[in-house]
């Protein structure tokens, strides 16, 4: 029985000695990873600090910020817009940023035509795609983006 | 500029919050760092339930509507408290040179992940698809607008949404990356808190040693900063640990008071996120025990408060046809599901990258049967339930997986699973069990019993 005792005993003090390994080793980890953010903090600052704000966003989210930066310089607020794109960011960047405008995203081109006739949209802007429609102009076209103003 | 006026309506919301707990004499019993630490947790509740009741009832959304009766109410209480007023200074412990080095790697890990947040634009997806989208529609709108919502398919708690609003009305515009600064705020209290909650039972080097363990946990610092700021989880971390330390407060003193503040603590949690119903639930469940325990049921009032708001936006959601989350998100049930849910779950626990050995610890002191002592067994119910919840949300719902997720959710319970383990930590005899090491003049022996002596300042 005493032994039995003494077996467990010496378990939980086994168990409890792991436990405060676990916690120094810990601590070991966390310094490295102050020292490791420290030396990533300068390689951070050499990156991003240069850049200007529209370039960081590039940065973050691709070549489909600049399309969404051109539709919003040349339309305007509370306008709708079908936007053609096959960036998988589209729809939730385009709503992000261009919001008050009311933005359709779609990413099929044969779409656009029926989508047209269906309902009314003050801008088509098409990514990577030349095409006029029925009832627009271009209002601006910079490779590869397009504008088109409902007449 | 835009980053000064955001640190100023930082200020701003926790002299609000701070004003308040004073008038009422709320937190008579608590520490000033502490103090402070609630202070911005109120203010921010406090000033997105501001946005919410004006455009209930249709009080338009402008600056001087906004800020001056928190102005009125701040004067009231410097002119209630001016005979009361000094400018005392806390006592500050002498400082020894492990004292100095804890206190430069907090203070390093706060700066770092302030410099993150300000370097760049949101980075995670949530953080501008979502939230951020969300908080600026409401400030180009001016009010809730049920319709916006419901093209959106906008369904989840305003809490979060609101309070950014709050900081873009005050800017006059939409600042994405000054806006970044409040999640480092939230991890800035949050950090402040723990240490005050820890060094108030513990002493001030053992405060210190976990606040730097907690607060170099790297996904902390993300979600503080780094790639994943501008994101409900960190918040909702803190607000649920605010409500288990109000929770421990209120049944160690039975205070009315005390129970006010939890009660809109729990509110906050259950408002930032959807999944922090549950956790205010499991926490409210204990303070509802500790009424019936001591026959204390006059403050049931109190405690149920919190749920009006709730329950409000839950019928206002319904009146308005906006979507629910249950709703939303379809039954399903597969074992690939389920195998995934468990094996992703287990990944991030074991992910050191992002959590250090936070969970390992956590699980290993639940192989010490760490159930006697009434704290742990709270802390751990609240814990295991949630993570439990977490599992099966993943194995029966539609288009939740952990893959995309759980290390976000993880962030809500990180700073009570941090709490759990010091309280474990301190519970144990730890400097009979390092003596007893029979391998006692390794070099590293002796390192951990210089350390934890000078820890407990001999």
């Amino acid at each position: 029985m005493r032994i039995f005792k003494d077996t467990q005993k010496n378990l939980a003090n086994l168990k409890i000695k792991i436990f405060f390994v676990v916690v120094f080793i810990w601590i070991v980890l966390s310094v490295f990873d102050v020292g490791f953010n420290f030396i990533k903090s300068f390689s951070e600052a050499k990156h991003w600090l240069p850049l200007s704000d529209v370039q960081k966003r590039h940065e973050i989210y691709g070549n489909i910020y600049d399309f969404v930066a051109f539709i919003n310089n040349h339309t305007e607020n509370y306008s709708s817009i079908l936007v053609y794109s096959k960036s998988d960011l589209a729809y939730y960047l385009g709503r992000y940023y261009l919001y008050p405008r009311n933005i359709n995203v779609i990413s099929n081109k044969n779409e656009i035509n029926q989508i047209l006739t269906k309902k009314y949209f003050n801008y088509v802007a098409l990514d990577n795609y030349q095409q006029n429609f029925n009832e627009y102009t271009v209002l601006v076209s910079v490779s590869p983006w397009t504008i088109l103003k409902h007449l | 500029m835009n980053i000064i006026i955001v640190l100023l309506i930082i200020i701003f919301i926790t002299i609000i919050g701070f004003s308040l707990i004073s008038f009422f004499n709320l937190l008579s019993g608590f520490c000033l760092l502490s103090k402070i630490a609630y202070s911005f947790g109120l203010g921010i509740t406090l000033t997105s339930f501001q946005l919410y009741v004006f455009s209930r009832l249709s009080i338009p959304w402008t600056k001087p509507d906004l800020i001056i009766p928190w102005l009125i109410i701040i004067i009231l209480t410097l002119i209630k408290n001016m005979r009361n007023l000094s400018m005392k200074i806390p006592e500050i412990p002498k400082f020894k040179k492990i004292d100095w080095i804890l206190t430069l790697l907090i203070i390093f890990c706060i700066s770092y992940a302030v410099f993150e947040a300000l370097i760049r634009p949101p980075v995670a997806w949530d953080s501008w698809a979502a939230w951020l989208f969300q908080s600026k529609v409401f400030f180009l709108s001016g009010k809730i607008d049920p319709g916006i919502l419901r093209h959106f398919n906008l369904y989840y708690p305003l809490l979060n949404y609101l309070s950014n609003t709050f900081f873009f009305i005050v800017m006059g515009k939409v600042d994405d990356t000054a806006i970044l600064l409040v999640s480092s705020a939230f991890y800035f209290f949050l950090t402040i808190l723990f240490f005050d909650f820890i060094k108030q039972r513990y002493g001030f080097r053992r405060g210190l040693l976990f606040t730097f363990l907690f607060v170099s946990t790297q996904n902390l610092i993300r979600h503080g900063g780094r790639m994943e700021s501008g994101l409900a989880d960190l918040p909702l971390g803190f607000f649920s640990f605010c409500s288990v330390a109000l929770l421990f407060e209120y049944i160690k003193s039975s205070s009315r008071k005390t129970l006010a503040v939890l009660s809109i603590f729990l509110c906050s949690a259950a408002l930032v996120k959807s999944e922090g119903l549950a956790l205010s639930i499991w926490i409210g469940m204990f303070a509802i025990l500790h009424i019936y325990k001591n026959k204390l049921y006059g403050h049931l009032t109190f405690l149920l408060l919190w749920m009006v708001p709730v329950i409000d936006w839950e019928i206002y959601k319904r009146i308005s046809g906006i979507n629910n989350y249950f709703l939303s998100h379809s039954l399903i049930f597969s074992l690939s599901k389920a195998k995934s849910a468990f094996t992703g779950t287990f990944k991030e626990l074991i992910n050191i990258k992002s959590w250090n050995v936070l969970w390992i610890t956590y699980f290993y002191t639940l192989l010490l049967k760490p159930f006697k002592n009434k704290e742990l067994f709270i802390l751990n119910f609240v814990i295991i339930s949630q993570l439990i919840l977490y599992v099966l949300t993943y194995i029966f719902t539609q288009g939740n997986s952990p893959d995309s997720s759980i290390e976000r959710l993880l962030i809500h319970l990180a700073p009570i699973v941090m709490l759990e383990i010091v309280i474990f930590a301190s519970f144990i005899e730890y400097k009979d069990v390092v003596k007893s090491i029979s391998f006692e003049n390794s070099e590293v022996v002796k390192f951990i019993n210089d350390f934890i002596s000078r820890i407990d300042g001999n």
